[in-house]
């Protein structure tokens, strides 16, 4: 079984030397990243990504290091992550499903007072497609059977105050999921480069 | 001066010009209050005379304007009445249609969740890939559903023992017996913080009028303010 391989520079997965399509590129192939995603721009990617590289380093024990403007985003997760206290089994681990053909990247796996959960950290708003993109992380991880993990959106707020957790419930988003997943012609090399999506 | 008077019953003058008497006088009583210094007893017997008036001037203001507000304090009173019992039922109306939509909307909210999990499940075991089953809509356009969260407190001392315990856990040094004991005694959880807590300033002010000097509060401060009152 091979690995697989996310280069975080252009956000391509490899899978035994095949681009993989992501479960971002999959949401956003079936244009569902809505209104807000023209919004989205570098800068705010950037953060995100610095945000998320924090927050990690924070749970893997590490000093943390971010911009005093940005500060707030990992206060903000710390703060969340003293009061509720899970255990991480994957901490930004790529995950490659044969079975849906689709890579990815859940911010969190793990466990919250006894009960599997999978968390996606968030610098911007909520989005209607946030509990979608749970459901298909929830899918590619495949140590918990599907449908048993909580989804949990963690919308991290820039003042350090405490990160606003939205629990996503609807099996609904479970069956868009394998819809947009059962597609097997979404090669990555023919997704448009903006596509190509780092939700912040 | 604001005077109101009743024109008819149903009715209200408003006269908002202010009293020019009552303004000049204050503004003279002020202006001579910044020539006021108290170094030997007669000063201070002469500027306690004066004080006695700025404070007889102070009631006078204020018998005057509780005056003048009455009417327009009881025309409120009238119009709050008027208001309420036109919006009373209105919102007893709108809360029980709303109910009814929202238990309604929960009802197929809940058995649709039931037959897409069962959907997904069957999905995962092999069966076809079907299209997700098109929302039909319970309200009309631009109506939105929205969930708030808030809580209250049911016991106030497992909610300060919890917090308190929660400290206690935090600073270094309790050995294992002493953390099980407070864990047991108090359930604290990280998510009981001080900033849940609000002391009761009437409570402790209350208790400082009746010990004084003798209040010994952790945490507190006694403060005593003396004042002079004209009789």
């Amino acid at each position: 079984m091979g690995r697989v391989v996310f280069d975080a520079a252009t956000h391509v997965y490899q899978f035994e030397g095949r681009d993989i399509p992501s479960v971002t590129t999959r949401i956003a192939a079936a244009g569902l990243l809505g209104a807000g995603a023209q919004f989205y721009t570098t800068a705010s990617a950037a953060r995100g990504t610095r945000v998320h590289l924090a927050c990690a380093e924070y749970d893997h024990g590490r000093e943390a290091v971010l911009p005093d403007t940005e500060r707030g985003f990992l206060d903000s997760y710390t703060f969340w992550q003293k009061m509720m206290r899970p255990t991480w089994s994957h901490i930004e681990q790529p995950q490659y499903s044969s079975t849906h053909d689709t890579a990815g990247t859940a911010d969190r796996v793990g466990t919250m007072n006894g009960q599997p959960l999978i968390v996606d950290l968030k610098t911007g708003s909520p989005a209607s497609w946030h509990g979608l993109q749970l459901a298909m992380y929830d899918l590619l991880y495949d140590d918990v059977p599907p449908q048993q993990r909580r989804r949990l959106a963690l919308y991290l707020r820039k003042d350090g105050r405490l990160a606003q957790s939205v629990e996503y419930l609807d099996p609904a988003d479970y069956t868009l999921a394998l819809n947009l997943m059962k597609r097997t012609d979404t090669d990555g090399d023919h997704l448009p480069s903006l596509e190509r999506h780092v939700d912040p | 001066m604001a005077i109101i008077s009743p024109a008819l019953n149903d009715t209200l003058t408003l006269d908002l010009k202010p009293n020019r008497e009552l303004s000049s006088q204050t503004t003279a009583l002020i202006s001579l209050s910044e020539q006021v210094v108290v170094h030997t007893p007669e000063d201070s017997v002469e500027a306690s005379a004066f004080l006695a008036k700025v404070q007889h001037m102070r009631r006078w203001i204020t018998g005057i304007y509780k005056d003048a507000k009455a009417p327009l304090i009881a025309a409120k009173k009238t119009l709050d009445g008027q208001e309420k019992s036109l919006l009373g039922p209105l919102e007893v109306a709108e809360d029980r249609v709303m109910q009814l939509i929202v238990a309604f909307t929960k009802k197929e909210a809940a058995e649709r969740a039931l037959l897409a999990a069962a959907s997904v499940q069957a999905q995962l075991a092999g069966a076809p890939v079907v299209e997700s089953p098109v929302l039909v809509a319970t309200t009309i356009e631009g109506m939105q559903s929205r969930t708030t969260y808030s809580a209250a407190v049911t016991d106030i001392r497992a909610l300060v023992l919890s917090v308190a315990g929660q400290i206690l856990l935090d600073e270094p040094g309790a050995t294992k017996v002493t953390k099980a004991w407070i864990t047991k005694v108090c359930a604290p959880t990280p998510q009981s913080t001080l900033s849940l807590l609000e002391a009761s300033a009437p409570n402790l002010n209350a208790l400082a009028r009746a010990l004084r000097i003798d209040l010994a509060v952790p945490g507190t401060t006694l403060t005593s303010t003396v004042t002079l009152v004209a009789r």
